[in-house]
């Protein structure tokens, strides 16, 4: 670790504003003695790069699971002055609001437990998956637009999802800013097949069975028990979000020399949120979040007829609830205390969740009271948690927590340490069901490839950024 | 052709070098053809592209999300890209032939998803005669 990097207290380190030159303010990177072991150099540069950036409010942050992506680094979280600060897509990254989300179904694993086998079968072949995979709902050009300005509505109203489910949707599943005309045609075209299909790479769909409760009014709250069988997802917003980010980058890097931008790297490039160009991307981007939240909202419905057939039980009886959704790429405006004044921040999160505290104005009336659902999948060998936001997450990271255990090996490394071993054996052998498209999928997504999420959740945990209600171990895992 | 595929990171990287602008293109063409699909394509069909830039790097950079898009939209991956190419500072254009064909998951492996060409660590350099080009991809 570079020595000018501090340790201020077991779960943080600081990355002085004296760090590298142009820095508007320092990094604060949240990790203990163990986590701190595996981050890489580059990765703690791109956190250092991102207070580079004009107008940057507070400090910017790394989360546990920080490791290198382009600009910004996974894991990062960095707010900007609405009034004089910037907006980048490198700060939300190019599958924008991927995110995640957990579904509780009314059926104890136990009890479920001889339906496993026709339900994995069944969720491998019913849930579109993998590079080119057909299965989502083609619209034509006229119809695209609804999805992108009502998100997780529109499929509800396409009668994939219950009105209840937007209440427990991040910002009720769509932004209000989006604007379909700052969308390229070759993003529509993009998106056109790939609405209701999981994708491929780290996204997945995971039977789980919930191990450990350990905040049991927050688990009430949530509609969570030990032992119950629960689902969660995890996908953005396909090719679509991966267009507009593609076109704003360029629109930006043009940009960022208009406004005399300095770029300590090239994916950094950013404009003035308030100019054109940056309520042009602002727009887009509000329009792609929303396609993932009806994308995830589709796979939601999918799910659920699935799980129906599987165990020839009623939407009634079944009772297959949304617990929470959440986006971890994303950029949002929103109001913060900063320096005992309440102001308008655009704040990046790429790689991190929201994680607001308990009474925040955003949250659901019936989780009020115990804060935001968090929720961190982990591998698909070892564990996934769900943590609730808290008041010293609001005051610490702009309610922000990491989004998941954060990759420790590069996809190289894992398919030569994978070699010669059948991962599917090895997990089917401690009770994981796993099947993946694609070829290298299962080598490259093992779950040596990540870091100990247990790890990952005990600093946000021990640095009182978020709190552990829910452990859930994967009993199935369907991967692209 | 000579092509590298880097995986070093939690993504996927493509190396090149050739004699020309327009041979380091299609190198980088072979190279995305064997991450999306392990590249055995026959060449069924063609497609026409022609693109400016400001510099060889977002000519290269744009030109594979060119082909990002073909494979996102029509599932066609190239087998062979003839490329004609200038890298003219401030003036940097291609006319490319692509070759191929859209893909089959009887006949085709399932490879990596690319999302997109990123600038991050991106360079086109000339050395030794020869011209080097290191992209990587978002998967």
């Amino acid at each position: 670790m570079d020595p000018r990097v501090k340790r201020l207290d077991p779960y943080r380190l600081e990355i002085p504003s004296t760090y590298k030159p142009g820095m508007n303010g320092r990094v604060i990177v949240y990790a203990d003695e163990a986590i701190a072991r595996d981050i890489e150099a580059g990765a703690l540069e791109q956190a250092a790069n991102t207070a580079t950036l004009p107008g940057l409010a507070g400090p910017a942050l790394a989360m546990p699971d920080i490791h290198s992506g382009y600009g910004f680094p996974i894991g990062g979280v960095a707010a900007f002055c609405a009034r004089d600060g910037v907006i980048s897509p490198g700060g939300v990254g190019y599958d924008i609001n991927c995110g995640v989300r957990l579904l509780a179904s009314s059926l104890e694993a136990k009890a479920a437990a001889k339906n496993l086998e026709d339900l994995a079968h069944k969720l491998y072949a019913g849930i579109p998956a993998g590079v080119g995979a057909g299965g989502g709902l083609r619209l034509n050009r006229r119809e695209q637009d609804a999805p992108l300005i009502e998100g997780a509505a529109w499929a509800v109203s396409q009668g994939l999802g219950r009105l209840e489910d937007l209440a427990h949707a991040e910002s009720g599943g769509a932004l209000p800013g989006a604007d379909p005309r700052a969308v390229s045609n070759r993003a529509m075209e993009r998106g056109r097949g790939q609405l209701g299909t999981l994708g491929s790479g780290n996204h997945f769909l995971e039977v789980q069975e919930v191990t450990d409760i350990y905040d049991e009014e927050a688990a009430r709250a949530y509609g969570l028990f030990k032992g119950q069988l629960t689902v969660m997802l995890h996908t953005g917003s396909r090719g679509f979000g991966h267009q507009v980010c593609t076109d704003s980058i360029e629109a930006m890097r043009a940009a960022s020399g208009r406004y005399a931008i300095p770029l300590a790297d090239p994916q950094l490039a950013a404009a003035p949120f308030r100019s054109t160009e940056g309520q042009l991307y602002f727009g887009a981007m509000q329009a792609a979040a929303n396609y993932a939240w009806a994308n995830r909202q589709a796979l939601t419905g999918l799910t659920r007829e699935i799980f129906e057939k599987a165990f020839g039980l009623g939407e009634a009886r079944l009772d297959l609830r949304l617990v929470y959704d959440v986006a971890h790429n994303i950029a949002k405006l929103e109001e913060h205390e900063l320096d005992g004044k309440k102001v308008n921040l655009i704040v990046h999160r790429k790689g991190a969740t929201r994680a607001f505290g308990p009474g925040h104005p955003e949250l659901p009336a019936d989780y009020a009271a115990v804060g935001q659902p968090v929720i961190i999948p982990g591998d698909m060998g070892r564990c996934s948690y769900l943590l609730a936001g808290t008041a010293k997450a609001m005051r610490e990271t702009f309610g922000s927590a990491c989004h998941g255990a954060g990759r420790l090996m590069s996809r190289g490394e894992a398919t030569r340490r994978a070699r010669g071993r059948r991962i599917a054996d090895e997990l089917a052998a401690k009770g994981v069901w796993v099947r993946a498209s694609g070829r290298e999928t299962l080598s490259e997504e093992m779950p040596e490839a990540y870091k100990d999420v247990e790890n990952v959740v005990g600093v946000m945990a021990g640095a009182g950024i978020a709190k552990k209600v829910a452990r859930f171990r994967p009993l199935l895992v369907i991967k692209g | 052709m000579s092509f590298k595929i880097t995986t070093d990171t939690g993504d996927a990287g493509l190396t090149a070098e050739a004699a020309t602008p327009g041979a380091l293109l299609a190198d980088l063409a072979a190279g995305f053809a064997v991450l999306a699909c392990g590249g055995a394509i026959e060449e069924n069909a063609i497609k026409a592209i022609s693109l400016k830039a400001e510099t060889p790097e977002s000519l290269a950079v744009n030109f594979l999300n060119e082909l990002v898009f073909l494979a996102d939209t029509e599932g066609f991956i190239a087998a062979a890209a003839s490329v004609s190419a200038s890298f003219k500072p401030g003036a940097c254009e291609l006319t490319a032939t692509l070759r191929g064909e859209p893909l089959a998951f009887g006949r085709h492996q399932r490879g990596l998803l690319v999302k997109a060409a990123t600038y991050h660590g991106l360079k086109i350099e000339r050395a030794g005669g020869l011209w080097r080009a290191s992209v990587v991809l978002d998967i």
